[in-house]
């Protein structure tokens, strides 16, 4: 009996609760009820397609290969597009890069918004992010097939986008100067844009720039690993050596890098990055204590 | 999270109706019919399916399999940390892995079920639909093909015995045992339909913590709330790593909210106390996880020992693993 009163007053408490809690929330649905049309399907494809236009211009949202091109189901290299038509393919992602590049530093494209309620919010991938990579990756897959259509690239939108908070944005940006931009795309310039990226991007960027075949280019390579390695944060470091056999680096190339990763060793509160960088650089056959005795 | 308040007070009830003795071992929870999107009865889907309205026994056993395909994925996540000789990073993320599911998803991806149990209002998309467009839009395009829509309405449905279902958040917006944002993850999870297995779904899961578990442990020296440089050794705080993974990249889709879980006036404080209190049902476990709305599920066997083996091992800087290398066959 006593348990059933227990369990009755728990009950109505959380009752209580649950209204209470969820009134902001529902506050938030009521005005947002009267203040749209009735929510259909229909209604609110329009309305999105509405907000879209704003940033993206008309001719590409009613391109017959946008459908295809915000279809993640199909990987790019298999877009019906590419094959039938690279060129009017290149026209419309060429097109939405450029609107999306611009809306995106605005208010992401209207795609997406930070809602204090809300927990999640990773500003560096909303769906504007990734729909804009995935275009970036459209361009660099039609300019390997039509390699003239690269007059019609808006190049200082692509340099800008070397500085997107974007991972993916960052390197298919290298990919595509490195390609397709003989000016810009020169090692030396490449790294200085590199030289600034954090983690992955970074160790991803120097996978993309490494394997230029002039011994100028190489050294420069060597240099800015190595100065990553000595002096960058530790997880841009890490991520950098765990991306080393990927570079074209000889054994002796790897083992002089490697010397730039023994300030790890020393340092007391480095002890399971040290753990990490013996077991990635044994698996490329580098001694780590022997390295730095 | 609002959603926090009342799960905690369903579980506060669900436990107080377990001591009054209110059995319900044949019954389905209906709490769970609210939780879940029904799938299309001709879809493929891969990995063990719940049966709430089982017997205790086929519960645990149903648990024991989730545990094991837990620990596998998580043991090919973080190998690297065991292989490289840093067994308390491993061990952590091993006990972050299992708490993860357990806090975001009950332990339930696929549930199998008897009853008119489809919810029209989330399986049309009109639930997400009040969210947010682009989400609306992203269930539609993923879950509503015409030619074989995942989640069909459920006038289309015409079984009512054996019904397979998924785990969904309360709004609709977050999805699987680990609960995926379809707004964020759409790209992935989604496209490559990931969510029809068990399995990827986890892989998939333990992919993004792994995105905020590994950034923060090599630069730990930057997190006072997980690292304590005045401690002369052992000074990272491994069980808090574990909570500054969830609380960040996890939960807030950041790693700079990484302290988040130590901070008094965060405005998510009930999400990470909510999170750290799942997070001690697998630091305490003893043979027996509290599973909020379902109740307390017996764990024994080999599965249990591997459990008791990875906690040990995190609290007491030890590598014993007989039970687990029996569990995953590593």
């Amino acid at each position: 009996m006593k348990l059933k009163i227990v369990y009755l007053l728990s009950l109505l408490t959380c009752a209580g609760l649950v209204v209470k809690a969820q009134t902001g929330h529902r506050s938030r649905a009521i005005a947002a009820a009267a203040a749209a049309a009735p929510r259909t399907a229909k209604t609110i494809l329009e309305r999105d397609k509405i907000a879209l236009e704003k940033n993206i211009r008309k001719e590409v949202l009613n391109n017959e290969y946008w459908g295809q091109i915000n279809d993640f189901s199909l990987p790019v290299k298999d877009l019906k597009g590419l094959r039938k038509d690279p060129r009017a393919l290149f026209k419309v992602s060429n097109q939405s890069i450029n609107d999306l590049s611009r809306c995106l530093q605005k208010n992401y494209c209207e795609m997406e918004r930070k809602d204090e309620n809300d927990s999640y919010f990773d500003e560096t991938k909303t769906p504007g992010h990734i729909l804009l990579g995935r275009n970036l990756e459209i361009l660099l897959e039609t300019l390997n097939r039509e390699p003239d259509l690269r007059k019609e690239v808006d190049w200082d939108v692509v340099r800008e986008l070397t500085e997107s908070s974007n991972e993916k944005v960052q390197v298919f940006a290298v990919e595509l100067l490195k390609k397709h931009n003989s000016k810009e795309g020169t090692s030396e310039n490449l790294l200085k844009i590199a030289d600034n990226y954090k983690g992955n991007a970074k160790a991803k960027a120097l996978v993309e720039i490494a394997g230029d075949t002039s011994e100028e280019a190489h050294n420069q390579l060597l240099n800015s690993i190595s100065k990553s390695l000595a002096s960058d944060d530790p997880n841009t470091a890490i991520s950098v050596m765990e991306k080393l056999p990927q570079m074209h680096l000889t054994k002796r190339e790897m083992e002089m890098v490697a010397n730039y990763l023994c300030h790890y060793k020393e340092e007391g509160s480095e002890e399971h990055n040290w753990k990490m960088i013996k077991y990635r650089m044994g698996k490329v056959q580098i001694e780590m204590d022997a390295v730095c005795p | 999270m609002e959603k926090g308040i009342f799960k905690s007070c369903v579980l506060g009830m669900a436990t107080l109706a377990l001591f009054a003795g209110a059995s319900q071992a044949d019954e389905r929870i209906k709490a769970l019919d609210r939780m879940m999107y029904t799938i299309n009865p001709t879809a493929k889907i891969d990995g063990p399916q719940f049966h709430d309205a089982g017997p205790s026994l086929e519960k645990s056993a149903y648990v024991q399999q989730i545990v094991k395909a837990i620990l596998k994925e998580a043991d090919a996540m973080a190998g690297k940390y065991l292989e490289a000789g840093d067994t308390q990073a491993y061990y952590a993320f091993l006990t972050a892995s299992l708490t993860v599911p357990l806090h975001e998803g009950l332990y339930i991806h696929f549930r199998n079920v008897d009853g008119r149990v489809c919810a029209q209002e989330a399986n049309s998309g009109e639930m997400v639909k009040k969210v947010n467009e682009t989400t609306y839009k992203i269930f539609a395009q993923y879950f509503k093909d015409p030619k074989m829509p995942f989640f069909p309405e459920c006038s289309e449905i015409k079984n009512s015995t054996g019904v397979r279902q998924m785990i969904r958040g309360g709004d609709g917006t977050d999805l699987s045992i680990m609960q995926v944002s379809i707004r964020w993850h759409f790209d992935d999870f989604l496209a490559n339909k990931k969510y029809e297995s068990v399995a990827r779904t986890l892989n998939y899961g333990f992919g993004h913590m792994l995105n905020g578990f590994d950034p923060v442990y090599r630069n730990i020296s930057n997190y006072s709330c997980i690292y304590d440089r005045s401690l002369p050794k052992r000074r990272v705080n491994y069980v808090n790593l574990i909570k500054g993974t969830w609380a960040g990249k996890y939960n807030s889709g950041s790693i700079a909210q990484t302290c988040r879980f130590a901070d008094p006036n965060s405005p998510f404080k009930n999400h990470d106390t909510n999170f750290a209190k799942n997070l001690d049902k697998i630091l305490n476990f003893n043979g027996v996880i509290p599973v909020d709305f379902i109740g307390d599920i017996k764990v024994d066997g080999v599965t249990a020992d591997a459990i008791k083996e990875i906690v040990r091992n995190l609290r007491e800087y030890k590598n014993d693993r007989t039970a687990l290398n029996k569990l995953i066959g590593r």
